[in-house]
């Protein structure tokens, strides 16, 4: 009799004893993970501003182009080189486009790069340049990707758009 | 994850979203004017305050900073706040670019969040063409 309680109470300590481990386990999971959770959120909202900025600069550069396309296609857009980095910036009261400049805020970098665009002869829809269609060059038309750069934590985060502009205004 | 932490992201957020919102709302009104009423705004310095004419029915859209806060109006009749009760606009100009079709609005303005101990603050900038101007 008192054999038969001892196996059952020890039956039922061991039982339990691996409860409280798996339990701890699952715990300390769910904890960990939660906690990571909450790291990631706390990063990205932290983060948010500095992302918002660029993106809002990005667009701000293509629609500086869009006026300076408005302006004259001739001068201010197709006689800047395709494929060549330049930089986009606003002084003495006017956008200005030029092969070096300085940071917005002594953070944020913005390039800008033109590259030509091609149109299937067939139907004059845009086509990459490397398509094995028989395609021409549009030289009334641009491709302008605005990229805004900046130093976040211990990496270089960056924001890109883009755009077609075409001679709208025949100028 | 601390309540400073817990501050510092309430700030951050409430800064994006006040933001995010006063962007929108420029970039809203100033392409579909057709002209700056010059006289009734303060363009290139602080605390500015732009008078927008559209073409489609003369309507008066008129921003300005007001302790803090970007408010708009139009026909002279306020329609709201562009930014909350968390949030600060510190510095608002407009600055006009161009002439003609290629004339635009620049705006700078810095917002400074704060919620409890924690602030954030930032310079944003934006740029918009008049698409009706001619």
């Amino acid at each position: 009799m008192d054999k038969k309680r001892h196996l059952s109470f020890g039956f039922s300590f061991g039982f339990e004893l691996i409860e409280v481990i798996v339990g701890a386990a699952v715990i300390t999971l769910s904890l960990a993970a939660i906690i990571s959770m909450l790291l990631v959120t706390l990063r990205e909202s932290l983060a948010a501003p500095a992302e918002l900025k660029a993106a809002a600069l990005a667009e701000e550069g293509l629609e500086a182009l869009r006026s300076l396309r408005n302006q004259s296609f001739a001068s201010q857009i197709a006689a800047l080189s395709v494929d060549t980095p330049y930089h986009l910036s606003f002084a003495g009261g006017a956008w200005q486009v030029s092969l070096s400049g300085g940071y917005i805020d002594g953070e944020f970098d913005r390039t800008l790069l033109f590259e030509s665009v091609y149109r299937r002869t067939s139907d004059s829809d845009i086509v990459d340049a490397a398509s094995p269609d028989t395609k021409a060059l549009d030289a009334d038309a641009r491709k302008a990707t605005v990229t805004v750069s900046w130093w976040e934590g211990n990496a270089t985060s960056t924001v890109s758009a883009a755009t077609y502009l075409t001679n709208l205004y025949d100028n | 994850m601390t309540i400073k932490n817990y501050n510092e992201m309430r700030a951050a957020q409430h800064l994006t979203g006040d933001a995010m919102l006063i962007i929108d709302r420029l970039g809203y009104e100033i392409r579909r004017a057709e002209s700056v009423d010059t006289g009734d705004s303060t363009l290139d310095s602080s605390p500015g305050r732009l008078s927008l004419v559209a073409e489609d029915d003369d309507e008066e859209t008129t921003i300005t900073l007001e302790s803090g806060t970007v408010r708009i109006a139009q026909d002279g009749v306020e329609t709201g706040a562009l930014n909350g009760e968390h949030t600060e606009v510190t510095s608002l100009v407009f600055r006009q670019v161009g002439s003609g079709a290629s004339s635009g609005i620049r705006t700078e303005f810095t917002l400074l969040s704060s919620d409890g101990a924690a602030t954030s603050t930032e310079n944003f900038y934006t740029f918009f063409v008049m698409r009706e101007a001619q």
